[in-house]
């Protein structure tokens, strides 16, 4: 039989979308505003990948592997965190249509990072650890404004979410006048969700946080499938219901946390990416979750090597191109069937 | 009916639970594999939260419930799920998922950490389905059951937990006669060939007269009687309790009673919900 899940199966569906992720990477390093032979790009990436020095020009050096290829890693790191944020909070909050960005929690990440710039710029290794307190505390809240009586009602939290988030972004930039010492431009992309900036922090540390991140989520991925029938029939299957959605939530916050502390708020990665992976490779979160990783770093970085050429030699904000792409589907979810299985407001789950 | 020689499963002493509104009081009764007791009561008698207090999803304020001797709430979550198995009134499903999948999902407490299902698992799950007669559903979408077939596929998924108590939650909610009888002629088959004790909530009494072995009719949160069918469901005890007029007839050729409404001919029927 084909439907159940094995290991092999993992592997092999994570494997191709590890090739996938190499492909793209190439031909990110290959494009931009400047036009590299393919042989420089070879070189590059050999260069990358095994450490032994090659035949590069120092200018082409420069180019590949200290423009392109940070911003590039940083593509597939951040996609990870969010997608896999994402497949997290959906679970989580029992929600198809949880997402970071919509949920508001990258508007909070986002407002501790600039509080954090405010209050203690010289000091950046404080920027991801706000970031992360401003996410829990935010997604806490929503959950708390989504609560009507003891039950959590899909659509309220959704709302208190899409509020959340433009309240928040009002205070931010109302906090942006204290930076006046910034690039304004630079915090508006920011804002909007870009890559071009190089991170605050070491990508070896951001990579680190966010493995981490990822990991816990996947540890806990076979009681999150179950979680998805409901928490007393969970329960009754022998999950510990509070520690997984513990786990859950300080994961999904601290990639959140990290994403938007390197990115600012990219929105709808974490919304597309695990639904697509459903749609090809089923709901199994025991898949989903590495897989959704995986993907998530080839549609940011696919959406972040458009950003960057469709326009050359200008370039566009990533979170532009995710939310053109990402909104539409929104939409399309909450009409269609996704929604369909929500509970109406009050129906569902059981009494006392 | 049971061995009286097979071991007693489950045992429940003096067990209490109190709401802010509404207390279950001093709860007594054993129940050996292989047998069927039906807890009975109108609405709002304490059904459901003894049915939580025998799964352990609720602790008991007093008394114990003893599963092989060893109280419920001292088991670890794993150790519960393979030992205790409880089908309640569906919940929705977020996600699209197939049966076979679902029926898995029993298997989780015999998983280890980041465990895939084994070819033991499968074969168990397999079992189930057939068991159940829903083994032509195995790569159905859950969503796209009928009520009946749902109903049999998360009995399958109990099942699928090798329990030694199998608790059952108005499992006949939804089902048309047909399915109703089918089902619980499914479980009465199942108890003693697995060795299973089972419990279940209904609003069926007939359904509880034909295949319990014992019955515990609840009233405000104290059991009035537990005994056969023939012993609890006796006309004076369940017009009082149900507050209508009953009529109750003994089948001649099993000696089990059968609970029908004896409508008045003045005046027009009060209730009836309580019975099928």
């Amino acid at each position: 039989m084909t439907t159940v899940l094995s290991w092999k199966q993992v592997v092999r569906v994570c494997g191709l979308l590890a090739g996938a992720l190499l492909i793209l990477a190439f031909i990110a390093l290959a494009v931009g505003a400047a036009s590299l032979p393919l042989s420089a790009v070879g070189s590059a990436l050999w260069e990358a990948l095994t450490g032994s020095p090659s035949a590069l020009s120092p200018e082409h050096r420069t180019i590949l592997l200290f423009v392109r290829l940070p911003r590039i890693l940083l593509a597939m790191i951040v996609g990870a965190a969010l997608g896999v944020a994402g497949a997290g909070y959906q679970a989580l909050l029992r929600n198809p249509l949880a997402d970071p960005y919509v949920l508001g929690v990258s508007s909070g990440a986002a407002l501790g990072a600039i509080l954090s710039l405010v209050l203690a710029g010289r000091f950046p290794v404080t920027m991801p650890i706000a970031a992360f307190l401003g996410a829990t505390l935010t997604i806490a809240g929503v959950y708390f404004l989504g609560q009507r009586g003891a039950e959590l009602s899909p659509y309220t939290l959704l709302l208190a979410g899409v509020i959340t988030a433009s309240f928040l972004s009002a205070v931010i930039t109302f906090l942006l006048n204290f930076l006046s010492g910034h690039d304004l431009r630079g915090m508006a992309f920011w804002l909007m969700g870009d890559l071009s900036s190089p991170a605050p922090i070491p990508l070896g540390w951001l990579a680190l946080g966010v493995f981490v991140a990822v990991a816990a989520i996947y540890a806990v991925a076979g009681p999150l499938n179950l979680l998805l029938s409901g928490e007393t029939e969970a329960e009754a299957l022998g999950v510990n219901v509070r520690q997984t959605k513990l786990v859950v939530y300080l994961a999904a916050s601290l990639a959140t946390g990290l994403a938007v502390s390197v990115s600012g708020a990219i929105g709808y990665v974490g919304l597309l990416v695990p639904h697509l992976v459903r749609m090809l490779f089923g709901s199994d979160y025991r898949l989903l979750i590495p897989a959704t990783a995986l993907s998530g770093a080839v549609v940011l970085l696919a959406a972040d090597t458009l950003a960057r050429t469709i326009v050359a030699p200008t370039e566009l904000p990533v979170g532009a191109v995710t939310a053109v792409v990402g909104a539409p589907v929104f939409i399309y979810l909450l009409r269609s069937r996704v929604s369909g299985r929500l509970p109406g407001p009050g129906g569902g789950g059981g009494g006392a | 009916m049971a061995e009286p020689t097979l071991p007693v499963c489950l045992e429940v002493r003096q067990l209490s639970y109190r709401y802010p509104h509404f207390a279950l009081q001093a709860v007594n009764f054993s129940l050996r594999r292989g047998e069927l007791l039906a807890i009975i009561g109108p609405n709002a008698s304490g059904k459901s939260t003894l049915l939580k207090l025998l799964a352990g999803l609720l602790l008991p304020e007093a008394g114990a419930v003893l599963i092989d001797g060893r109280p419920v709430g001292g088991l670890d979550l794993r150790e519960r799920a393979r030992r205790i198995a409880v089908v309640q009134q569906e919940s929705p499903l977020l996600f699209p998922i197939r049966v076979l999948p679902f029926v898995l999902q029993g298997r989780h407490a015999y998983l280890r950490a980041l465990g895939f299902e084994t070819e033991t698992d499968l074969e168990v799950a397999r079992q189930a389905l057939v068991a159940t007669r829903t083994g032509h559903l195995a790569e159905r979408p859950v969503q796209e059951l009928s009520g009946g077939e749902k109903q049999r596929v998360l009995l399958a998924r109990a099942l699928a937990q090798e329990p030694e108590l199998l608790l059952l939650d108005e499992p006949t909610l939804h089902l048309d006669i047909g399915f109703q009888v089918e089902l619980l002629q499914l479980v009465q088959q199942l108890a003693p060939r697995e060795g299973y004790a089972v419990a279940l909530v209904s609003h069926e009494l007939n359904l509880a007269a034909e295949f319990a072995d014992s019955v515990l009719l609840l009233q405000q949160g104290r059991p009035l009687r537990l005994g056969p069918p023939a012993e609890v469901l006796e006309r004076e005890l369940l017009e009082q309790v149900f507050e209508t007029e009953l009529e109750v007839l003994i089948q001649p050729e099993t000696g089990r009673p059968r609970v029908v409404l004896r409508a008045a001919p003045d005046a027009p029927e009060k209730g009836g919900s309580a019975t099928s």
